[in-house]
């Protein structure tokens, strides 16, 4: 009987430790409804791998030899190889985001700019904290606030932390409700928090619509050719949606590709979080530095939106700077939150997804530019 | 470890400048073709 206690007998601590870690990722996802899609798929596929002998990984068994396993196929090809599913969400996410606000207000686009900060702040932290520079930039990249740019990022650079860097994208954009308050609060007084945005929508032109994401493709690539991939599949979802000819395909990005790839990418992402790779002082130091990332990402935006005010007569809500990290539409949500908890009359919602939207575009060029600057630097 | 913060400070300030350049060339741009659309484009069609 043996044979049947086997598998329970070979458990070690790490992988009960990644239960844990399994269980807590579902719970969230269920209970507290923090990226379910992604944090689901997670949490489930960390207690598939890390299952004693799992078939989903590559075995040498006694008297068969080497078998293949589902997930980790999925992460070679899919991740590793080609980095086809964090690429191809991003036609979905571009399908689904509609640039209209910050077309009608175009300086909102500065905001995503700023409010990118806290990727290169974390860099130089985790260098400090002795990090290889390449797991440095992988972990900054968290601050993207934008689980397929991390993910791609910390595999095309052959980060060894993938897995704790995903877990912690998707953990803190679940988590930007609790964290952006904190960060806003910290560097804004009340009065500053209570300065009234008119907001005087121009109307956008279909042409503009079509003509914005082929310029920011085009822009984008000359600057950082590396960002191609990122910027141009988020613009091409885009395109999609805005030429008016291709509804049944936007469709399809926003929903059937984007929920088909979603699945899988976070059953696939668990492939690294097998517990000799999760199991490390290094995960606990990398969810920290992501919380600094997200941090000084909403500290940027702010601090640039009060550089501006000033130079500017109608001043800005610094609240705003803070919605330019990329999570959308958390993020507008939570400027929005605080803008009526201090002032009920006071609507912030439409300048704040102008500013988010942009937060998409910095966040996956900020991606890019970091892949142009270490394959130019090392 | 001194040369790579350094060098990680030069990826600071490269990156934000970079990303600054593309996100202002963009707005420019947009603002650019707007106001090319609402004082050209517009009025011709009218």
């Amino acid at each position: 009987m043996n044979f049947l206690l086997s598998g329970l007998t070979s458990v070690t601590v790490p992988q009960l430790i990644m239960y844990l870690v399994g269980f807590l990722l579902i719970y969230l996802a269920i209970k507290k409804g923090y990226e379910p899609s992604l944090l689901l798929p997670m949490g489930f596929g960390a207690i598939l791998v890390n299952l004693p002998l799992s078939g989903v990984i590559d075995q040498t068994l006694p008297g068969i030899g080497n078998t293949h396993g589902i997930i980790q196929w999925l992460f070679e090809s899919g991740i590793e190889a080609s980095e086809a599913l964090p690429l191809l969400l991003f036609i979905g996410i571009g399908a689904m985001i509609d640039f209209g606000p910050l077309l009608s207000n175009p300086i909102m686009m500065l905001f995503g700019a700023a409010a990118q900060f806290g990727i290169f702040l974390t860099i130089s932290v985790a260098v400090l904290l002795g990090f290889d520079l390449r797991d440095a930039a992988s972990i900054g990249i968290i601050g993207a606030a934008d689980g397929p740019t991390s993910i791609l990022v910390s595999q095309i650079l052959k980060s060894n932390y993938i897995g704790p860097i995903a877990v912690a994208a998707y953990s803190y954009m679940a988590l930007v409700p609790l964290v952006q308050p904190f960060a806003i609060r910290l560097v804004t007084t009340k009065k500053e928090r209570l300065i009234r945005m008119p907001y005087n929508p121009v109307s956008v032109s279909k042409r503009i619509r079509i003509i914005f994401p082929i310029a920011v493709t085009m822009i984008a690539g000359f600057v950082a050719p590396q960002s191609v991939s990122l910027v141009g599949f988020l613009m091409f979802g885009n395109l999609l949606r805005e030429c008016g000819v291709l509804h049944s395909l936007s469709d399809a990005a926003q929903n059937i590709l984007a929920n088909l790839v979603t699945l899988l990418l976070g059953i696939t992402v668990s492939f690294s979080m097998r517990a000799e790779a999760f199991v490390t002082w290094q995960t606990l130091v990398i969810l920290v530095l992501g919380l600094v990332a997200f941090v000084f990402d909403t500290i940027g935006g702010v601090l640039f939106a009060k550089f501006i005010n000033l130079f500017r007569k109608n001043k800005i809500n610094p609240m705003i700077g803070a919605a330019g990290i990329s999570a959308f539409p958390m993020s507008a949500r939570v400027v929005q939150k605080m803008s009526i908890k201090e002032d009920p009359t006071n609507h912030l919602l439409m300048h704040a997804i102008g500013a988010n939207v942009s937060g998409q575009i910095a966040s996956v060029l900020a991606g890019g530019i970091v892949l142009n600057l270490l394959t130019t630097l090392l | 470890m001194l040369d790579k913060f350094l060098l990680s400070l030069g990826i600071m300030w490269k990156g934000m400048f970079s990303i600054f350049l593309v996100i202002i060339v963009i707005t420019l741009l947009i603002m650019g073709f707007q106001w090319f659309e609402k004082n050209l484009l517009d009025k011709k069609d009218e």
